[in-house]
């Protein structure tokens, strides 16, 4: 069996930022880790697995959006904050380990401050729910096989 | 014609930062700015909120330091419960506020200083990056994580969670510690130590080979603020307010309730972050430092024994005067990480620290309320007023990137002078400016992080506001 870990991310008192960690609420008996923004420690907890999915909100493109994670040597100069891709290329590089990554993005629509998500959001929020719930059923199927 | 370049780091949507380098016709840099706009939006989202509910909210201000506001805001709500909290909750509090101060400081060390102090400025862009990093030196690299996730762990295990924590309450916490998490943290604090140690070497190298930058790139005079205990020595997460001017005489003490008659805040039409300043000097001659630089040159001493064995290396730096240079901000930041890791030790080796004494509640006492705490970054403060039920009815928020705005602007100002040519623009040179920033390790990736496109934009204009060329570091 596949070791599978959801890593959701944002601030939940951003509105429609809080929709990568609302989205961890609706899977059970699964591995979960909510964090308001990455960070490099993060490669310690993920490197055992086999596959990590990531759930953020999106400030642009389609509403929702799944696509596997590549690595990318960027270097955040400023910023406390580190991308997906870069956490891989720590994983990769400081524990020789492969996990795969995915990221599941939900576009935002208000990013005020507050608690509730705006309608279009909670619309993507269930259409991310059901994007999810494919893959993993897709894995474990493939693996009952 | 007059050039203006902008270095634009858009991080989300909120929590921007821009660098505007105006140019003379000759590429010269005649003057540069640090931009920050600051979000102001949780004291008016806080407003209607019961006071009891702000340990828990506002520390979704930061994704990195979110235990400095959990605890300063209920540092301000034991004020308006007016509650001297129990010793053994202080301890606990401030066990978690060390685990804050070592994963954070670990971070900024490796991740971005080490770049500067490892790699170089002008080290070639296909290396400077994350594997670069770590190819340099995979051992560092590896003590580095288990340092950060050595301070997570502390929070995680005392509060019982590593970000957003809700252990802190108005007056004192809701868990008492048990024998296995003080077991499990004390085993780890010798080697994290070590892991430290190595980092101060590198930084101490880095000082001795490059005696002359650190004492130039970005220094300046400028008054300092931090919190000492009453003995004068380093303290993070109580104690009274120390103000030094430029030339280390201490000015004032006073208890953090007070800073309102002290501090003062000028606005600046080119930046919608305010200017502190203290208000007996006025504005600009009472601008100030705030963070691990100015927390070593306001203190006496450290408490600790490593640590102050650093401390006295640092003081020598200065000859009996503050310590100016922004890249000491690094090795600062290292002697502290040692405070904090002696720090846990002797807090778990305190015989109160495992008391069930750990909360005594009140109603509202007092309409207002103020909380004090040392964040990694510097002072952070937290004001709030409520009416007599506690519904909170005006916030004020002082944030440690706010105390250093100017401090920030002034060394990318003499960054930019020193090293850009606008006419001949390197990418080290913009490194530099980027680095001079770096050294006080302000918090930008604060509040929202819906992924977004986040490219480092340099735009040059004339002096019509044309957008003349651009140059993009994605």
């Amino acid at each position: 069996m596949k070791k599978i870990i959801l890593v959701g991310f944002g601030n939940e008192y951003r509105r429609d930022d809080g929709l990568g960690i609302k989205l961890l609420d609706y899977f059970e008996n699964i591995p979960k880790i909510k964090v308001q923004e990455l960070a490099f420690d993060l490669a310690e907890n993920l490197k055992d697995y086999d596959i990590v999915i990531f759930s953020d909100a999106a400030i642009e493109g389609d509403d929702v959006a799944f696509r596997k994670i590549e690595k990318e040597e960027k270097f955040s100069p400023l910023t406390h904050h580190m991308t997906c891709e870069e956490l891989l290329i720590w994983i990769s590089t400081l524990y020789h380990k492969e996990p795969e990554f995915y990221l599941l993005s939900m576009k935002g629509y208000d990013f005020d401050f507050g608690e509730e998500l705006s309608e279009k959001a909670r619309e993507n929020l269930e259409k991310g729910v059901k994007t999810l719930e494919e893959f993993l059923n897709n894995i474990w199927e493939k693996h009952i096989d | 014609m007059e050039k203006k370049i902008t270095i634009s780091p858009v991080t989300r949507i909120e929590g921007h930062a821009r660098v505007t380098i105006h140019l003379d016709d000759d590429g010269k840099v005649q003057e540069a700015y640090l931009h920050v706009d600051q979000f102001r939006g949780f004291e008016k989202f806080s407003e209607g909120r019961h006071f009891s509910e702000m340990p828990v909210i506002t520390e979704r201000i930061c994704g990195i330091c979110p235990v400095s506001h959990h605890l300063a805001s209920a540092k301000a709500c034991d004020e308006i419960v007016g509650i001297d909290i129990p010793k053994t909750a202080k301890l606990l509090r401030e066990l978690i506020h060390m685990g804050q101060i070592i994963q954070s400081h670990s971070m900024h060390f490796f991740e971005l200083a080490g770049p500067d102090l490892i790699l170089g400025w002008d080290a070639d862009p296909k290396i400077r990056n994350v594997v670069g990093l770590i190819q340099a030196n995979p051992d560092l690299a590896l003590k580095a994580v288990k340092l950060r996730k050595f301070g997570q762990r502390i929070i995680e295990l005392v509060a019982g969670r590593r970000i957003h924590p809700t252990f802190a309450v108005p007056g004192g916490v809701n868990a008492a510690l048990s024998p296995e998490v003080k077991d499990e943290i004390l085993k780890g604090i010798d080697e994290m130590i070590s892991y430290t140690q190595e980092g101060i070497k590198i930084a101490e190298d880095f000082i001795e080979k490059n005696k002359d930058l650190c004492e130039k790139f970005a220094s300046f005079s400028s008054g300092y603020m931090g919190l000492v205990k009453e003995d004068g020595s380093l303290e993070l997460y109580d104690g009274k307010i120390r103000f030094m001017d430029k030339d280390g005489e201490i000015l004032k003490e006073f208890k953090g309730k007070y800073y309102l008659k002290y501090i003062g805040e000028k606005v600046e039409d080119w930046s919608y972050l305010k200017f502190p300043f203290y208000k007996p000097l006025g504005y600009p001659e009472g601008v100030y430092r705030v963070g691990p630089l100015a927390r070593l040159n306001v203190a006496d001493k450290i408490s600790t024994p490593l640590a102050n064995e650093e401390f006295k290396k640092f003081k020598a730096l200065g000859n009996g005067k503050p310590v100016e240079g922004s890249l000491y901000y690094h090795y600062a930041r290292l002697i502290e990480t040692i405070y904090a890791l002696e720090r846990v030790r002797e807090i778990l080796e305190d015989p109160e620290v495992m008391s069930q004494d750990v909360l005594r509640l009140g109603t509202v006492q007092n309409e207002e309320g103020v909380g004090v705490i040392e964040a990694p970054r510097g002072t952070l403060i937290h004001h709030y007023w409520v009416d007599e039920k506690g519904t909170i009815e005006k916030v004020n928020l002082i944030v440690s990137t706010g105390h250093n705005n100017w401090a920030m602007s002034k060394g990318v100002e003499l960054v930019a002078k020193a090293f850009v040519d606008g006419k001949d623009l390197k990418e080290g040179m913009l490194n530099r400016v980027e680095g001079a920033i770096r050294c006080y390790d302000p918090c930008l990736s604060c509040s929202t992080h819906a992924i977004g496109s986040m490219p480092i934009v340099l735009e040059f204009y004339d002096s019509e506001g044309n957008l003349i060329d651009v140059v993009k570091r994605d």
